[in-house]
């Protein structure tokens, strides 16, 4: 588990890519961690999916405020992440 | 030629130059009137017949302008000093425009070397403006050294933030106050995977709203066959988080 090199109380522009092998994280535009992926994506077919908290507990709740959420079904490549994180 | 380097005088067409003096007082300081053209008095008498051949052939047109000069300067009734500061500017406007003519010339072309010079420095002039482009171009580096909490990105920005024609684009949310939230939260992808609130609030942000989240808060999406993706993912939105955020390669 690493923590992303986030400034609390600041807007920030944060994308994960889930790919087959791995997970990519950036802030602001930039790649900051990848890791490994354990497991594949899940396509359980019943539970909601959550914002702001884990699914499907609703446990584990984000303290701050979220702008402009997208979710795509493919991987975005850096440029278009870098695009995504311009004001 | 005025347009382009900033000249305050007009400076005629070769063609249309035929200035024939009568005096030395028609003349510039430094020369004197031979066979009605204008030479400085060191230049030969070869040059000088030169100069009078080379007269000869002027035409008409020309030497009714230089009675009209003449007269404008005798109907002052001042001495040769003013002549000469008037038919100062006439000659260097002759010298430029007569250049390599004839022996006369040899004169003219020293002028026609000043107006080279003056060339010379609207050229300084322009080389300034270039500056002046430096200037701007220094103004928009500072402009970047703003943005640089940003890196730059390349490619075009297409359209807007949810762009419903993206079928990739499973949902997104905006959290603006639209028409279409009603209590929900609205998902302007085409899967229209609309979200219900549970302890939320909204803060401005930007042009619009932003989902404000407390601790106990959420927003529940209905499971959706749009949202299972089977071999990519990618999640971005911007935020302002209260805490560290920590990721782990764990998938649910």
């Amino acid at each position: 588990m690493i923590a992303l090199p986030v400034v609390t109380g600041r807007w920030t522009h944060i994308a994960c890519v889930a790919g087959a092998t791995s997970m990519r994280f950036f802030v602001d535009g930039v790649l900051v961690a990848e890791l490994s992926a354990t497991t594949s994506l899940s396509t359980d077919a019943t539970d909601p999916s959550l914002i702001g908290a884990n699914s499907p507990t609703g446990n584990d709740n984000f303290i701050g405020a979220i702008d402009v959420l997208q979710i795509y079904n493919r991987e975005l490549d850096a440029d278009a992440i870098c695009w995504a994180a311009q004001p | 030629m005025t347009a382009d380097f900033g000249c305050p005088v007009a400076l005629p067409e070769a063609s249309q130059v035929s200035y024939r003096c009568q005096s030395d007082g028609d003349c510039l300081r430094g020369q004197t009137c031979q066979a009605n053209q204008c030479a400085t008095i060191a230049i030969d008498a070869a040059v000088a017949a030169d100069a009078s051949v080379g007269d000869q052939s002027g035409g008409e047109s020309g030497r009714d302008a230089s009675r009209s000069d003449r007269a404008g300067v005798d109907g002052a009734g001042d001495g040769a000093a003013r002549d000469r500061a008037e038919h100062d500017v006439i000659a260097a406007d002759r010298g430029q425009a007569d250049s390599g003519a004839d022996g006369a010339t040899t004169d003219r072309s020293t002028t026609g070397g000043a107006a080279t010079d003056r060339a010379s420095v609207d050229a300084v002039t322009v080389d300034s403006s270039v500056a002046d482009a430096v200037t701007v171009d220094r103004s928009v580096a500072d402009t970047m050294t703003v943005d640089s909490t940003l890196p730059p990105c390349p490619g075009a920005r297409p359209g807007a933030v949810c762009d419903p024609a993206d079928s990739t684009l499973v949902a997104c949310y905006t959290f603006d106050a639209d028409s279409d939230r009603v209590g929900g939260v609205v998902d302007s992808s085409q899967y229209h995977n609309d979200g219900t609130p549970t302890a939320v609030s909204y803060v401005a942000h930007g042009n619009g709203q932003a989902l404000s989240l407390a601790g106990t808060g959420y927003v529940s999406v209905a499971d959706s066959a749009s949202l299972d993706a089977t071999s990519a993912l990618t999640i971005t939105a911007c935020s302002s988080t209260r805490t560290a955020i920590t990721v782990s390669p764990a998938r649910r």
